[in-house]
């Protein structure tokens, strides 16, 4: 089908289906080139709906770089929801993209965002919708390329076999190589396989089918390499970083619909010197670069002059280490403070001078404040890698309730090493602390909420070893939560332990999950992220059809020498590091900020000359000599 | 402060008419901020900027003379306003004409009667016996239709309903609590299976109202 059809039928069909927006596109800063005067086309794919993809920041980034080039269009795709989902197979109307409503199987590249494990059946789904032959084996010369990209891709087996190749790492420089790659391949008129071998020496960039994995008799890796004859494939695949962030998108496209997140958002530091052990973000992220305060509130007042936002949001791992927050809190109060727009800053650690910060931006009394400790006991936090006090988080939420902020959000972390049923009840004693704390100040209208996930032991990071909780135990702890934690002025959220054990099992899984995706999906697994459709019966029967025992993935404790499904692809930090981050935390010995001495991760050695070459006070790691 | 009213008559078209009353709502304030309108906000503890669209748009029907009202903290010049807001509208939206509007003058809500709809077949052809179907229309006394679970007597919202040529016109109350869609009144004559193209051609307004629409009365 042509996209002069698709636009024929939409009409008919777009009165019948909820919230039609979703699928018009033609919003304020959308970018339409003419097809066919640009070489390279690019489909951008967030497989969730328009309103959960239209607040990804990674989309809107490379929305802008790519169409910045004369050479090259990039265009928008998102999954249909369930009621225009049929109506499309009903009329035969394969997934478009929104620009052009060209069909996403008439594009170069399909480039797949996998910001997490849970969109993996999505991705199926959207190729299915498509009409892109699921596995990458079965595509033929005139299929796209298709390409994950995101966090979920820094372990990229349990999908590999779906995808043509990765883009691990950052995607600012990588996309530019890509589209160079596209556009010399038509010019060359160069085969699919041509094009795949030249991607496979693009730096960051891993193509699975020309590697291949080695199994034990008892099911674990011996390694995963190159296929023969291509040993001299990177190996591992190191992550592509770029030195200096670019500058940010400052022509956002502005959703008519209301988003999830329908606002400006801007990523002021990438990176994180913390070190908190459980988290593989602050781990696949290093080292961490800096936007300065000047380029921040350029870039702000830029974008709002294009887009006419009420909101903006300064993201990053953890704002209140920002070299510059102070002046860029200042700058933004002189620039914007008499305008009506609410800015956030989340993401703060949990001192005073966080509430300060916070109360600088503030446009509005009331409201939540939020702050994650993540553990309740000195042990748990030495556990971790995040000390801080009892009595500074008391001080902390002391302050934010003196201010009249009314609800203060707390996020824990069950599942842990080393956890007892004392150190869950601390949570719940933590957090009635903090009531009290809030009832002192503020009376009745005090509240507390706590969000308390479980721990996955997440690949790349120190717990890469760890055997994670199991359902059983999950559901004890939570029991005991739900028993201590309950009155008014308390919520309790809990995260499933299905939904949780999932995320493990795919996040962990080697190629041979591969099978397991493909018959859930088969089986109607889906929006696997939505509570509503989420259907725990279609894994286990997966699971057990493909005769792959779950607990193997993740409630099995790792020998200190064993292969990893992911030790192929490389974040820049050694794993003799995690490894002994691991150690310590099992024996209690916390870690400081990397900001004031390197504790040898690996990233500098892996990014040395790349760091040599930035003028000196912009070189990152470490960074306290910085000013 | 001395606030400042102006009424402005601007068209709804494209892939915003695909979007719902308070997604326009978003769109008019943003838009008005990107082209530097002193927009003036309500009082109280969440205050809200002052615009008032007239009457919704069902979604999918175009809007070709729709109506807005806004409130300034300063005067603005209604030409170059509106040329400046033309420059920064989005794809969808049009600005016809600003009038400034006397304090006290009546909302929107008070002064729009009924609109004026045209309807005409995207693909194939309305049923042949359609004349048929709207004079049985017109000649019952009654027409009871559900929506959203409500009963309610469709007829004495349709004001006037006859085929030009190919199009399907109707005035349609838009009175609070006794508002006519166009879709409801295609269903009522078992047309509603073709694939319709429906514009709002203008509202009807009471006399005295500014920007009342020439072509009307
Ligand atoms: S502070 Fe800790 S949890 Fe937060 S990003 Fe850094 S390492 Fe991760």
């Amino acid at each position: 089908m042509d996209s002069a059809t698709i636009s024929r039928i939409l009409p008919r069909i777009l009165p019948r289906v909820e919230k039609p927006g979703r699928y018009t596109g033609g919003e304020l800063n959308q970018v339409v080139k003419d097809w066919n005067a640009v070489p390279v086309r690019i489909a951008l794919l967030f497989p969730d709906i328009y309103d959960i993809g239209m607040s990804n920041l990674g989309l809107a980034v490379l929305y802008e770089i790519l169409n910045a080039r004369p050479d090259a269009l990039a265009e928008r795709a998102f999954l249909p929801w369930q009621d225009m989902e049929a109506a499309m197979r009903r009329e035969g109307i394969p997934l478009f993209a929104l620009e052009s409503r060209r069909p996403l199987a008439e594009f170069d590249l399909v480039g797949i965002t996998l910001p997490y494990e849970s969109l993996y059946t999505n991705a199926l789904l959207a190729l299915d919708l498509a009409g892109i032959p699921l596995r990458a084996a079965d595509r033929g010369e005139d299929h796209p390329l298709i390409v994950g990209g995101g966090h979920a891709a820094f372990n990229p087996e349990p999908v590999a076999e779906f995808f043509d190749a990765f883009a691990i790492g950052e995607g600012e420089e990588l996309a530019l190589d890509l589209a160079d790659v596209l556009r010399r391949r038509k010019e060359e008129g160069a085969g699919r396989g041509a094009a795949l071998e030249k991607i496979s020496r693009v730096w960051g960039m891993y193509v699975p089918a020309l590697y291949a994995p080695e199994y034990r008799s008892d099911g674990t890796l011996i390694r995963t390499a190159p296929q023969s004859g291509k040993e001299d494939l990177p190996n591992p695949v190191v992550k592509r970083i770029v030195p200096r962030l670019p500058p940010a998108p400052v022509r956002p496209i502005v959703p008519y619909l209301e988003t999830v997140h329908n606002r400006y958002a801007i990523e002021i530091m990438r990176g994180c010197t913390r070190g908190c052990r459980f988290c593989q973000a602050g781990h696949v992220t290093r080292p961490v670069r800096e936007r300065s305060a000047a380029d921040i509130v350029a870039s702000i007042e830029a974008a709002l002059a294009n887009t006419g936002y009420e909101e903006v949001a300064l993201l990053s791992l953890s704002s209140s280490d920002h070299s510059h927050i102070t002046d860029l809190v200042q700058a933004l109060g002189v620039k914007f403070g008499s305008s009506r727009l609410r800015i956030s800053l989340p993401s703060l650690r949990i001192e005073t001078v966080s509430v300060d910060l916070v109360e600088a931006l503030r446009s509005s009394r009331g409201g939540n404040f939020t702050l994650a400790p993540e553990a309740a006991t000195e042990s748990m936090r030495a556990v971790l890698n995040k000390p801080i006090s009892a009595r500074q988080l008391l001080e902390t939420v002391g302050e934010i309730y003196r201010r009249k902020w009314t609800t203060v959000k707390l996020y824990f972390m069950i599942g842990h090493p080393r956890e007892t049923a004392d150190d869950v009840r601390a949570i719940a004693e933590l957090a009635r602390a903090v009531l009290a704390e809030g009832r002192r100040r503020l009376g009745r209208r005090a509240e507390v909420h706590a969000g308390v996930s479980t721990l996955v032991p997440k690949p790349h990071t120190p717990f890469q070893w760890l055997a994670m909780d199991s359902r059983e135990q999950i559901a004890a702890k939570q029991d005991l939560l739900r028993r201590e934690l309950r009155g008014p002025g308390i919520k309790l959220d809990l995260t499933k332990p299905e939904v949780t054990l999932l995320e493990a099992r795919l996040s962990r899984g080697d190629r041979r999950m591969g099978e397991v995706i493909a018959r859930a999906w088969r089986a109607g697994a889906r929006f696997d992220a939505w509570s509503d459709r989420f259907r725990p019966v279609a894994w286990d029967d997966a699971f057990r059809e493909s005769g792959i025992d779950p607990a193997f993935y993740t409630h099995r404790e790792r020998a200190a020498d064993e292969v990893f499904p992911w030790d192929h692809i490389s974040v820049g930090i050694r794993k003799a590091y995690l490894r002994r981050q691991y150690e310590d935390s099992l024996a209690g010995r916390t870690q400081g900020d990397c900001r004031r001495e390197c504790f040898g991760c690996g990233i500098l050695s892996t990014f040395r000359e790349l760091r040599e070459a930035l003028p000196a006070e912009e070189r990152f790691c470490p960074i306290v000599d910085r000013r | 402060m001395t606030r400042l009213r102006y009424r402005i008559l601007f068209a709804k078209t494209e892939a915003m008419r695909w979007t719902g009353h308070l997604d326009l709502q978003r769109a008019w304030e943003r838009l008005l901020r990107r082209a530097g309108v002193p927009i003036a906000y309500s009082e109280g503890f969440h205050p809200h900027p002052k615009i008032q669209i007239g009457a919704a748009l069902p979604l999918g029907v175009t809007g070709e003379n729709e109506l807005v009202d806004i409130e300034t903290d300063r005067a603005c010049d209604p030409d170059s306003s509106a040329a400046r807001l033309n420059g920064h509208a989005p794809p969808g939206i049009r600005i016809l004409r600003i009038e400034e509007r006397a304090e006290g003058s009546p909302g929107l809500e008070k002064v729009i009667l009924a609109g004026e709809y045209a309807a005409a077949p995207l693909e194939g052809a309305w049923p042949a016996d359609l004349p048929r179907r709207i004079a049985d229309l017109l000649g019952s006394s009654e027409l009871s239709r559900e929506r959203r679970g409500k009963k309610y007597d469709l007829r004495p919202r349709i004001l006037s309903l006859g085929l030009d040529g190919n199009t399907l016109r109707m005035r349609l109350s838009l009175l609070p609590e006794a508002t006519g869609r166009p879709d409801e009144v295609l269903a009522a004559l078992g047309a509603d299976d073709v694939a319709a193209e429906i514009k709002r051609e203008r509202l009807v307004l009471r006399e005295t109202t500014p920007l009342r629409n020439p072509q009307v009365e």
